[in-house]
């Protein structure tokens, strides 16, 4: 029931069935986002008093996809309350991309590339949008060979204008282009250097082939190829990236400083590449046909 | 076509070094290393790169690196660590990323580079004076105390000259849930620390742009000089030299250097051009009591220890635009309305005085309304009409201090009548 091949290059065997592994997904990133977001705040302890809003968000969207994730079919009662929290999801990385904006444009009242590199991050807040995003599609079910027309549990079906399987790349594709774009700007910080600039040209690379196959009616063998190492590579990118940044926090002292943890080089925040890479890879996973 | 490049990689390659090409013309991408520049519309400043403090306070406090970018102290190659690093045996600093720092520098670190100033500083009643309004000698270490035995005249002295600081009444009765929101804020420019220095810069010389033209605004010194009990910011506004701040102020040479301001720079003074700038034939004093004849704040006002000195260097500070006759006619009207003012509150104290000596009220300060009452009388209106006198501001003087005054002062005498009645009826 739950083996998987990805495109044609492997067979794995998941343990339970896909979308509610993509829940747990979305309800661990959630979480780690969450806690993420939360020592970001907290170095100017929550202050202006809204810098609490996705301390609060983060909890209950989390525990909504781990709740979701135990029913093999969510009741509607729970897919309501799940649809609702991610929809406050969406709104709360939209609202938080608008505050950090406006603290970034605020004191000179135009955007300086200093701002835009030293103030807070204005697409970090879009994380929980895309994470959010993902755990609302993650309980649709898509009517067999109908692309687009979404079954979702309990509420009816619905037409979406294009197929489940290409939002989701949209959603991957999309990410790699942030997480390129935040690299950029996070790296102009202390200086551009050549492994600084393995996350730009990485992140670059990936958004262009996943975009690619979002885009494509068909493509080859050979593409599937290049996208399942381009996934594989993400993984080992934010695993790399991961070490830099730790490396970078430990300053040579080979103590860990929670002052530097959150000011300096954010250890979890390279991770998100691996992130997107298994996601890229659980979002191409077809359900094995059965050898009759 | 077996060996054909797959459209994924071309695109992927493609978009790759396109986009790093875009990134590469706009940013200087590649070159790196850079760290962008911070400006303002008329400085710019490039930190030092290797600048450790600044590379992670860039993300940090933004506003204060950028604050001190533009500083006329980065300007001149200060760093961080100049002002914020001190000796492993300071007791106010800490371990900070390698360095031993101090977060709030105090006047002993400003006096590496400013010992002139710090010492007039020290040597003033912004200095520990301030603090001891409020808390008398407790906070000052042995040492600290004295150093103000033997450095500030200005310091409240009794008649044979020893220090008379005592804690202050209202100060213990409002205790620690009011007073650091209210009076220290303000008094802890003389606030003893705990590396042996006393008081403040940063209350006037705002971190961590240190503008010169900033600290030489009145807005600087209205910070705690506002208010019924000291009113000097809106006696300014109200005087001539207050409106033509307000009306030309824009104008203004802010920037001239100290020592060479002159009344081509500011046609009309601020707080800081009368009491502390170089100007005319007066150099640059932290002393905010070096041209001052008279201590105005006491609820009865006597001569300050420098009065002659004092009331000599303020007159050459008015003479750069007033006639000696008119300098004259201010002073002569301003000490009548001090002696008007001390006569009406020595009656009051008097009558004070008298009900605690028979008795009938308790010596106690602010234990009773008439006490309340008669602090009012000077603390308020007296103080008003006299700052306002010598600052030239009419309104003050009559009607926020010698009105106000005279029906305070006939309230007390009437509540006093009212209590001695009470008093002897009961003792019937």
């Amino acid at each position: 029931m739950n083996n998987v091949e990805i495109f044609h290059l492997a067979n794995v065997r998941l343990p339970m069935e896909k979308n509610r592994l993509l829940l747990i997904f979305v309800g661990i990133n959630l979480f780690f986002t969450g806690i993420d977001v939360a020592l970001a705040h907290s170095i100017n302890s929550f202050i202006p008093v809204y810098e609490w809003i996705p301390i609060y968000f983060f909890p209950l969207g989390a525990m909504s996809c781990f709740i979701v994730s135990f029913q093999p079919s969510p009741k509607k009662s729970f897919a309501i309350i799940h649809i609702a929290l991610m929809s406050i999801g969406i709104l709360v990385g939209v609202i938080g991309m608008a505050f950090h904006m406006n603290a970034v444009l605020n004191p000179l009242g135009h955007l300086s590339w200093a701002w835009l590199v030293f103030g807070s991050p204005i697409l970090a807040p879009l994380a929980f949008s895309g994470i959010s995003l993902l755990g609302l599609y993650a309980i649709t079910e898509e009517v067999e060979n109908s692309p687009g027309v979404l079954k979702i549990p309990g509420l009816g079906i619905f037409k979406a204008p294009i197929s489940r399987d290409k939002h989701f790349l949209w959603l991957v594709g999309l990410g790699f282009g942030a997480s390129a774009v935040t690299s950029t700007i996070d790296h102009a910080q202390y200086g551009y250097s050549v492994y600084k600039l393995i996350a730009i040209v990485y992140g670059l690379f990936a958004t262009s082939v996943v975009i690619t196959i979002a885009l494509s009616n068909q493509w080859s063998k050979k593409d599937e190829l290049v996208y399942f190492w381009t996934m594989i590579a993400a993984i080992v990118v934010g695993v790399m990236g991961f070490g830099f940044h730790l490396s970078a926090d430990l300053a040579g002292t080979g103590n860990i400083s929670l002052e530097r943890m959150l000011v300096f080089a954010p250890v979890f925040a390279p991770l998100l590449y691996s992130d997107l890479g298994m996601l890229g890879l659980i979002i191409v996973a077809k359900q094995r046909r059965k050898m009759i | 076509m077996p060996n054909q490049i797959p459209k994924t990689l071309i695109i992927g390659v493609t978009t790759t070094i396109v986009i790093l090409l875009v990134i590469y013309l706009f940013t200087g991408l590649p070159s790196g290393g850079e760290i962008p520049t911070i400006e303002n519309n008329t400085n710019k400043v490039v930190f030092d790169p290797a600048d450790k403090c600044a590379t992670c306070h860039r993300r940090v406090s933004p506003d204060i690196v950028n604050q001190f970018a533009v500083s006329t102290m980065a300007r001149a190659g200060v760093k961080c660590t100049d002002c914020h690093v001190v000796d492993k045996a300071n007791p106010m600093g800490k371990e900070h990323e390698g360095f031993f720092i101090t977060v709030s520098p105090t006047p002993k670190q400003c006096a590496k580079c400013h010992p002139s100033e710090t010492r007039q500083f020290d040597h003033s009643r912004h200095g520990a004076p301030s603090w001891m309004a409020l808390s008398g000698f407790d906070d000052f270490s042995p040492e600290q105390q004295k150093f103000v035995n033997q450095n500030i005249p200005e310091a409240n002295r009794g008649p044979n000259g020893i220090i008379t600081a005592t804690r202050n009444s209202l100060f213990d009765i409002e205790g620690p849930s009011v007073t650091p929101a209210a009076c220290q804020s303000c008094h802890s420019i003389g606030k003893p620390n705990a590396d042996g220095s006393i008081g403040n810069c940063n209350k006037c010389h705002l971190r961590h742009e240190f503008s010169l033209a900033q600290v030489r605004k009145p807005e600087i010194c209205g910070q705690c000089h506002l208010g019924p009990d000291h009113p000097q910011m809106e006696i300014y506004d109200e005087s001539a030299h207050g409106v033509m701040y307000k009306t030309e102020g824009e104008k203004w040479n802010w920037d001239q250097k100290p020592g060479r301001l002159t009344t081509q720079d500011m046609p009309a003074p601020t707080c800081a051009t009368c009491h502390i700038s170089g100007f005319g034939n007066q150099g640059t004093t932290h002393d905010v009591g070096q041209r001052l004849s008279k201590f105005l704040f006491a609820a009865v006002t006597t001569d300050r220890p420098n009065k002659i000195e004092g009331r000599e260097a303020m007159k050459s500070v008015c003479s750069n635009c007033h006639s000696e006759n008119f300098i004259n006619k201010i002073y002569t009207r301003a000490d009548s309305v001090t002696s008007f003012v001390n006569k009406k509150v020595k009656e009051a104290s008097n009558i004070i005085e008298g009900l605690v000596k028979d008795g009938i009220i308790t010596k106690k300060p602010f234990a009773t309304q008439i006490s309340f009452d008669a602090f009012d009388l000077w603390h308020y209106y007296g103080r008003s009409a006299k700052f306002a006198a010598y600052m030239q501001g009419p309104d003050f003087v009559q009607w926020h201090g010698i009105y106000p005054l005279l029906k305070e002062l006939n309230k007390v005498k009437e509540d006093a009548k009212k209590l001695r009645d009470e008093h002897k009826r009961g003792a019937r």
